[in-house]
């Protein structure tokens, strides 16, 4: 048991005591919303009524089809996209900060340690056009037509 | 025990009730509406152990990325909705090897690591420290991963759409 | 013929006296409670913990009831915006609909249809409210505050002040479409199911541009928590709306799309769809998606404005209030907070009702062919600027914006059709010169 200790010592100074207080508030509103919308309003059941709605017609088939391909790219190219980023706002919170650095002192060790912006900005630059020929790439195969 | 403890303990407790809900459910949207509740509860675990960074990751990448791409796979394939999914022995002789696999290094590695590696109270072990990490120790392990998405979105375009002639 | 009765209470409801009476009386009561308990919640407003989450209270009653407040608003710019009244029987200019809404809401049939997967479809409008309700932990209402009775004790009106901000504001979004998703899902219904997936590509889509937007913040404030963003915008008088006018454009886009509103609300688009992914809610639940809406919206546009129209900052081009901590101060800044965001919902309104929704294909086509590579674009605008340690100087931000958008143009020129053009199967549109 000892080892975790430290790890979640630093609940006391969380902010996030507030933020889970703000989700539980947020949470029983709306359990008491529902419950209380449940058992005021009428109740008068037919199978006509809770049918699926249809404009009025017979359902026909099922829910569940299948759809687009397309949906699926999508979904992977912004997972792609959503990664790169990601890795993205580390360097971008990193960056502006180690110009500054005469008016932050604590980003001295940075410079110290002979990052200078423009290494940071071709170390990134890199991996920047990699993914741009990638989007380019798609662009050209025609991934974002839809016919 | 202090608050954080049991505050560590619950949510452990919910994420180990997720995950279970996820592997034993047998209606599919089921499974990943679990594996939504797993996700966010070891994101909640990054927040408790001050991982702040590494929490917000948590929900964008998986609980908002990864998640959608798999319930999108499930709607792809629309037979996996009615059916009742059961699993076979054999599937579930495989399962425990690879879990069992897993826990063993898992358990290594904690074994092996004596104690917290950075203190939590450090206060500027933030987002840019991550940063400057990322571009100079692991530069090469970074670059190579723009590397490895570039090839995900080449073979998810060959995937939908084979080279037309 | 009418009822008597109706007609005499009707009047008496529509009298602007009774409403205005009435609101003054309230108001007053409430005042002279809050003078008469003043010794009772003295300390709990000078503690550093409690006074968070009594911040966090008022705010969360009044994202609540400006809901209410803001149907009506929208209707009445509906009337405004389409030459006709709108709300006007309910109370003095319809002021009490917004009453009578939430009454009947609440008093309707809690329809639960029999095919449809019962605790998902319960679970779906509560999650998408509780999602859209935490995102506003993080927004710094009014800066910080010293009491006249403490000062010692410095009060911040933040409800999380969180080092990762902006990311937190972000991860939530980001979850925001599992309400919309599992609505679709669980009610078993093909409109609903469409809508469901719709809305979720829609949402992924739109977070890329707006994940690009916030990095061109970053490259020039260097830092990911709100209050510090509002603090620098505060103290130099320059708001970053100013510097960066094209990455705002992006996020406000993004943010129309993560809010599903027209002309991004292919979702419940009703003439297609019926309602899209709430077609089978009924009641208070249905109610519930129309809250996180709302609910999205107000925190969005509090976002909007802490990152761009720098937050409680009462005055462009000066620091007039940036250090003070004045109890008074804090009456202004939450009341220029307040306005802000109002003017913010007021366009995401008039928008609404002025822009008619966009095709899915060109909802597409917006996301990834224009505003990804803009965005991308600016991003490495902005890393370049910062390399050459311009990024705070308004001529070498406001200059790469002008070029970013004149690349636009051009593309667009070259290119021969609107990006939200013609569907793509259809011949390509040949107009002679007259």
């Amino acid at each position: 048991m000892e080892p975790l200790e430290p790890y979640i010592s630093a609940l006391a100074e969380s902010d996030f005591t507030a933020v889970g207080i703000l989700a539980l508030v947020a949470t029983g509103l709306a359990g008491a919303i529902l419950v209380l919308t449940h058992l005021l309003g009428p109740k008068r059941v037919g199978p006509r009524k809770h049918a699926p709605y249809e404009s009025g017609m017979e359902p026909v088939g099922d829910t569940r089809r299948r759809f687009s391909v397309r949906f699926y790219l999508i979904a992977v190219l912004f997972l792609v996209f959503d990664v790169e980023i990601v890795f993205l706002y580390p360097w971008a919170v990193l960056f502006p900060r180690l110009r500054d650095s005469a008016h932050q002192p604590w980003a001295q060790p940075l410079v110290a340690a002979g990052y200078s912006p423009l290494y940071l900005f071709l170390a990134m630059g890199v991996f920047f056009a990699l993914l741009l020929i990638g989007l380019i790439y798609e662009w050209r195969r025609g991934i974002f037509r839809w016919n | 025990m202090t608050g954080e403890a049991i505050a560590f303990y619950l949510l452990a407790a919910v994420v180990t009730a997720f995950a279970l809900g996820c592997v034993l459910a047998s209606n599919i949207v089921r499974m990943a509406l679990c594996l939504l509740g797993t996700l966010g509860g070891v994101a909640l675990l990054y927040f408790l152990m001050a991982a702040n960074f590494l929490g917000a990751i948590q929900l964008i990448v998986y609980a908002g990325g990864t998640l959608i791409v798999i319930v999108f796979g499930v709607m792809l394939t629309s037979r996996a909705y009615g059916t009742k999914l059961r699993v076979r022995p054999l599937e579930m002789i495989g399962a425990a090897v690879v879990t069992l696999a897993l826990l063993a290094g898992l358990t290594a590695i904690l074994v092996r690591t004596a104690g917290p590696v950075v203190s939590p109270s450090t206060p500027d072990f933030g987002v840019a420290q991550i940063g400057t990490e990322l571009l100079s120790t692991y530069l090469v392990p970074f670059e190579v991963i723009s590397v490895l998405l570039l090839a995900v979105m080449i073979g998810a375009a060959y995937l939908v759409q084979p080279e037309k002639k | 013929m009418q009822d008597p009765v109706v007609f005499r209470v009707e009047r008496i409801l529509r009298s602007p006296w009774l409403i205005f009476g009435a609101g003054a009386v309230l108001a007053g009561a409430l005042a002279l409670a809050l003078w008469l308990l003043f010794p009772l919640y003295k300390g709990l407003l000078a503690d550093p913990f409690w006074f968070p989450i009594l911040v966090m209270a008022i705010m969360l009653n009044l994202i609540l009831s400006s809901t209410a407040i803001c149907i009506l608003a929208e209707r009445k710019i509906a009337g405004f915006t389409q030459d006709r009244f709108g709300p006007n029987r309910v109370g003095f200019w319809g002021l009490l609909q917004p009453l009578a809404d939430g009454l009947k809401f609440l008093l309707k049939e809690d329809i639960i249809p029999t095919q449809v997967d019962k605790p998902l479809f319960l679970l779906a409008p509560a999650m998408a409210l509780i999602i859209s309700l935490s995102g506003f932990a993080v927004i710094p209402w009014a800066g910080e505050v010293r009491w006249p009775w403490a000062p010692d004790t410095l009060v911040s009106t933040q409800v999380a002040s969180l080092d990762i901000g902006v990311l937190y504001v972000l991860a939530v979004a980001s979850l925001g479409v599992y309400g919309v998703v599992l609505a679709g899902y669980a009610s078993n219904n093909k409109y609903a199911f469409y809508g469901g997936v719709r809305a979720a590509a829609q949402m992924i889509s739109y977070e890329l541009p707006l994940g690009l937007g916030l990095l061109c913040l970053l490259l020039t404030s260097g830092s990911l928590r709100l209050e510090e963003v509002v603090r620098q915008q505060a103290q130099s008088g320059m708001w970053y709306v100013f510097l960066h006018p094209l990455p705002f454009l992006l996020i406000l886009v993004s943010s129309f799309a993560e809010a599903n509103r027209v002309p991004f609300d292919l979702a419940e688009a009703e003439q297609e769809l019926v309602g899209g992914f709430h077609t089978e809610y009924s009641s208070m639940k249905f109610a519930l998606f129309f809250l996180a809406e709302y609910a999205h919206m107000i925190t969005g546009s509090a976002v909007l404005v802490a990152l761009f129209c720098g937050g409680w900052a009462p005055l462009p081009f000066s620091s007039w209030l940036a250090d003070s901590t004045a109890w008074w101060a804090l009456l202004i800044k939450l009341g220029a907070y307040l306005a802000k965001v109002a003017v913010c919902i007021g366009l995401f309104m008039l928008v609404r009702w002025t822009i008619p929704r966009f095709r899915f294909d060109q909802l597409m086509r917006i996301a990834w062919l224009s505003l990804v590579p803009v965005g991308i674009a600016l991003v490495a605008g902005t890393a370049t600027l910062t390399v050459l340690g311009l990024q705070r100087t308004w001529w070498a931000c406001l200059g790469l914006n002008l070029v970013a958008l004149l690349g636009m143009l051009w593309t667009a020129a070259r290119s021969g059709r609107t990006v939200t053009g013609r569907q793509d199967d259809l011949p390509d549109i040949h107009v002679e010169p007259a």
